[in-house]
């Protein structure tokens, strides 16, 4: 317990320093200007919107080969909080591409990729709603994540090839160096990746003990 | 050795059997009823006059003609190949179909028959859709093997989903929900396809979008026909 507790203390003053170096430590990049403090939020919560997928596809694998229903319970908490950060991730590079490229909306590859991601997980929660029978659903949805994660390769490949870029990705990684980004901000930039890939963990944990307990109540052997 | 062999041999034939035979069941029901042909047929056609009717010959641009001949035959594909396993489960037949046939040769006989119900749907479309459109210089041999590739990666992922669709509630509106997130890489590339075959005078000499679209045939027969054995045994 009060191992958690400094664990807890530990995460707070990590983001802390975050924060700190998104805005005072860490120089702007040369061409955005301001708007490209973004990356230290924008970036992480994209990542942990694809690892929760992949989290979710390992979990249901699981699921199908053991059928212990606890595993249908993680797949469904990293599927949620995945969603959710799917959604800040939305909003987040909407507000930059505003600002960036004058548009909120215009259909970048990276527009595209993440709307389909974001339509899968809500596929995904559209089945588990509507499937009644609790081991029909469980079984239904951990295949139609496996499904999902499997054909999700030809989107990452056929996205760039129908639409032009101009995400700053595909511009500052000219040939596998970062040619933009100077040690200080890479610095804040990796802290903030593994901050908010630590939080999502924390919360991950918290959710699906809950759901556990809920689950339990309704007489689930989990 | 050669006892294995022949055993081999009769379980190949046994399996291809079994697989006809779901085959055609589907096609005699079909053809009694004419049930899927007849609906998804009439909504193509219907939605195929709405799109003439509304633009008249006014659209020149391959892109936009492409675009409008993947949107009617993806949501006639929607209606009509979400029937596989609903049907059966309405009917009460899905467990009869359990006792007398594996996993895996209901899901190659009933994906087949979705493939055949597609061209059947895409031979008559496309021809009108090229009249009305008035679409000239258009290349029949890439065209085609577009619109046959395309179907089956299209029919493969539609069989899976409707037999998961067919065990929950709601299952007209989920059925699109489900399936348009995974075909989003064929529907986009058939579109781009398409548009190179009306449009480029030789399309034959870059052919990448069809490798494509073969793979990810390949991948989604081969992915749900091992999902389909867990959505399929209770």
């Amino acid at each position: 317990m009060k191992l958690a507790y400094i664990g807890l203390l530990i995460s707070f003053l990590w983001m802390a320093g975050v924060l700190a170096g998104a805005f005072y430590f860490s120089p702007s990049a040369e061409i955005l200007g301001e708007t490209s403090r973004i990356i230290y939020f924008h970036v992480p919560v994209a990542w942990i919107c694809v690892l929760a997928f992949c989290m979710s596809f390992w979990f249901s694998i699981s699921y199908l080969r053991t059928r212990r229903a606890e595993l249908d319970v993680n797949a469904e908490v990293t599927a949620r909080l995945g969603l959710w950060f799917c959604i800040l991730a939305t909003i987040t590079g909407a507000v930059f591409a505003k600002s960036a490229w004058g548009m909120y909306w215009n259909w970048d590859p990276r527009e595209v990729s993440i709307t389909v991601i974001l339509l899968v997980y809500m596929a995904y929660f559209g089945l588990r709603s509507s499937v009644p029978d609790p081991e029909r659903r469980m079984k239904l949805s951990a295949v139609y994540s496996i499904m999902a994660f499997v054909l999700m390769p030809f989107l990452i490949f056929v996205v760039p090839w129908i639409y032009s870029s101009l995400h700053p990705d595909t511009i500052i990684n000219v040939q596998g160096e970062n040619k933009l980004l100077d040690g200080r901000m890479r610095m804040v930039f990796f802290f903030s990746l593994a901050g908010f890939t630590f939080v999502y963990l924390w919360m991950y944990r918290i959710s699906a003990r809950i759901e556990k307990l809920v689950r339990r109540k309704e007489g689930w052997n989990v | 050795m050669i006892q294995k062999r022949k055993t081999g041999a009769t379980n190949t034939l046994n399996y291809a059997i079994k697989i006809l035979a779901v085959i055609k069941k589907d096609v005699q029901a079909e053809y009694r009823a004419r049930y899927a042909v007849n609906s998804v047929l009439l909504f193509c056609v219907t939605s195929l006059a709405v799109v003439s009717f509304s633009l008249g010959g006014t659209v020149k641009d391959p892109g936009i003609q492409a675009s409008l001949l993947w949107v009617i035959l993806f949501f006639s594909a929607m209606m009509g190949l979400s029937r596989a396993f609903i049907k059966e489960q309405d009917r009460g037949t899905m467990n009869t179909l359990r006792l007398v046939c594996e996993p895996g040769q209901v899901f190659i006989g009933k994906m087949m028959m979705n493939f055949i119900l597609l061209v059947v749907v895409m031979l008559i479309v496309t021809p009108l859709f090229i009249v009305l459109m008035n679409i000239q210089n258009i290349h029949v041999g890439y065209f085609a093997s577009v619109m046959v590739l395309s179907a089956a990666g299209l029919s493969a992922v539609c069989t899976l989903l409707s037999a998961v669709v067919a065990q929950a509630r709601a299952r007209g509106t989920l059925f699109p929900v489900l399936a348009f997130p995974v075909l989003i890489p064929v529907f986009m590339v058939a579109v781009k396809a398409t548009e190179k075959a009306i449009s480029e005078p030789s399309p034959w000499a870059n052919s990448q979008m069809l490798v494509f679209l073969g793979c990810y045939a390949v991948v989604s027969v081969i992915g749900g026909s091992y999902l389909f054995e867990y959505v399929f045994t209770e």
